[in-house]
């Protein structure tokens, strides 16, 4: 568990709040409460995320995901609970995308430079979001489908020859959710992790959290208000709302722009016109596969994916500044819902 | 002898649902004159005009515990029978948010 000093857990307005860094990303808990022992429960969060992290990440060259990856096919490997929930949430996110989303992207990902964390570009590199990494590559091909051999009895899991996952984005839409599922008891709950938002427990204030919807990163142009960044405000009483999106964890290859949405068809970044999609859906982990899902197939063909399922609602932002937004993403701007 | 004692327990009855009927009004007279109260918001009872979305994708099934369902339903209140007022006063949202998504940062 991280000291309570280190994030301190803030009271304002009826709600109690934490913030911390985890998943190289910012992280957010809150629940509409006054309870002192809200506050308690609460300063425990950075030490969830923190065993997630130890379990999923792939930059941590001690983390259960990294052993794993690196057991390959030499034999079935024991996992953990979290370890194995999250591994069939990814390869149910496969069948789900048609094997758009696939955790089996690794070596891919490594090819297109991303090969330490985002963090540690960063710091090598001069500008947040233009480091560079090496050559230009060709990329790792497209990613074959795979069959990962799976005992539930034993809940060992055990790679093809070759092949490595990364979880991505799944495991802080997973985390998110997992959180909100321990706070919302307690009162109206959020989670915000780095981008992906889970929401449970009692409407808040009755009417339903206001939650933003970031414009795309651009170096050098954000504001010190982060309201001048607000392209929609949404009202969400429960579920969850992630965005995916090329906008910010990219860097140049050779002096060609790569980011870290791979295109399993191509095993190279995408290039679709999306640069970024915002998703609703019943959870934060099938918002944030579906937007990546979006993101992949471009605005066309991820406008009808949506469509198809009634379950979820999105907007997105092309290349040329556009935004478009599914039938059903209106009824979640807060506008329509609050009337102010 | 009993006759009588339900007589007066039917009177009792009726003249605590006018107690009753008659708090009720004048509780509403009292939000209604108030500027920041609407009856939907104070009775604490979720807005579900516009119900989020059902749990029915493939990887909804994970073991993991969805979040939907430890929403709390509508609970029924004395205003749940008049028209319900959508804005719920919320002392957010007055053109921000209390948090905002965005790409993985």
């Amino acid at each position: 568990m991280m000291p309570l000093m280190d994030n301190p857990v803030k009271s304002a307005d009826g709600v109690q709040q934490i913030e911390f860094r985890a998943m190289g990303s910012h992280m957010l808990a809150a629940v509409e409460s006054d309870d002192p022992a809200v506050g308690l429960l609460l300063a425990e969060v950075p030490g969830w995320f923190a065993g997630w992290e130890q379990a999923l990440s792939r930059f941590r060259e001690s983390s259960e995901l990294s052993v794993l990856n690196r057991a390959g096919s030499s034999a079935p490997m024991h996992v953990s609970e979290t370890l194995w929930e999250v591994l069939q949430l990814a390869l149910n996110a496969k069948e789900y995308t048609e094997g758009l989303v696939t955790p089996a992207v690794l070596n891919a990902l490594e090819a297109a430079g991303y090969t330490t964390s985002f963090d540690s570009m960063k710091q090598d590199g001069a500008n947040a979001s233009a480091v560079t990494a090496g050559t230009v590559s060709s990329g790792a091909g497209p990613v074959s489908p795979v069959k990962i051999e799976l005992d539930p009895s034993t809940r060992s899991v055990s790679l093809p020859a070759g092949v490595r996952l990364d979880f991505g984005g799944i495991a802080k839409g997973w985390a998110a959710d997992q959180a909100v599922s321990r706070l919302a008891p307690y009162g109206a709950a959020l989670v915000n992790a780095g981008g992906d938002i889970a929401v449970g427990g009692l409407v808040f204030q009755a009417g339903g959290w206001p939650i933003g919807v970031d414009a795309p990163f651009e170096p050098g142009a954000e504001s010190d208000d982060a309201d001048d960044n607000l392209l929609e405000l949404l009202c969400i009483k429960s579920g969850g709302v992630a965005t995916s999106g090329r906008d910010y964890r990219k860097w140049q290859q050779g002096g060609t722009w790569r980011h870290h949405i791979i295109d399993p068809r191509t095993g190279a970044p995408s290039e679709t016109d999306v640069v970024s999609a915002t998703i609703i859906g019943p959870t934060a982990r099938a918002a944030e596969i579906s937007a990546k899902a979006v993101m992949l197939l471009g605005s066309t063909d991820g406008l009808a994916w949506l469509e198809d399922r009634p379950t979820l609602a999105g907007m997105v932002i092309l290349e040329n500044g556009q935004v478009l937004q599914s039938a059903r993403f209106r009824k979640y701007i807060w506008s329509n819902v609050n009337g102010n | 002898m009993k006759q009588s004692s339900n007589k007066r327990k039917a009177g009792t009855a009726g003249v605590k649902a006018l107690i009753a009927s008659a708090s009720v009004a004048a509780t509403l007279a009292g939000w209604a004159i108030l500027p920041f109260n609407d009856p939907s918001a104070a009775s604490g009872a979720a807005q579900t005009n516009d119900p989020q979305p059902a749990v029915t994708a493939p990887f909804e099934n994970a073991p993991a515990d969805s979040n939907n369902s430890l929403t709390v339903p509508s609970e029924q209140s004395p205003g749940s029978d008049l028209p319900q007022v959508q804005s719920p006063q919320n002392t957010f949202g007055r053109g921000r948010g209390f948090t905002n998504t965005h790409s993985s940062r």
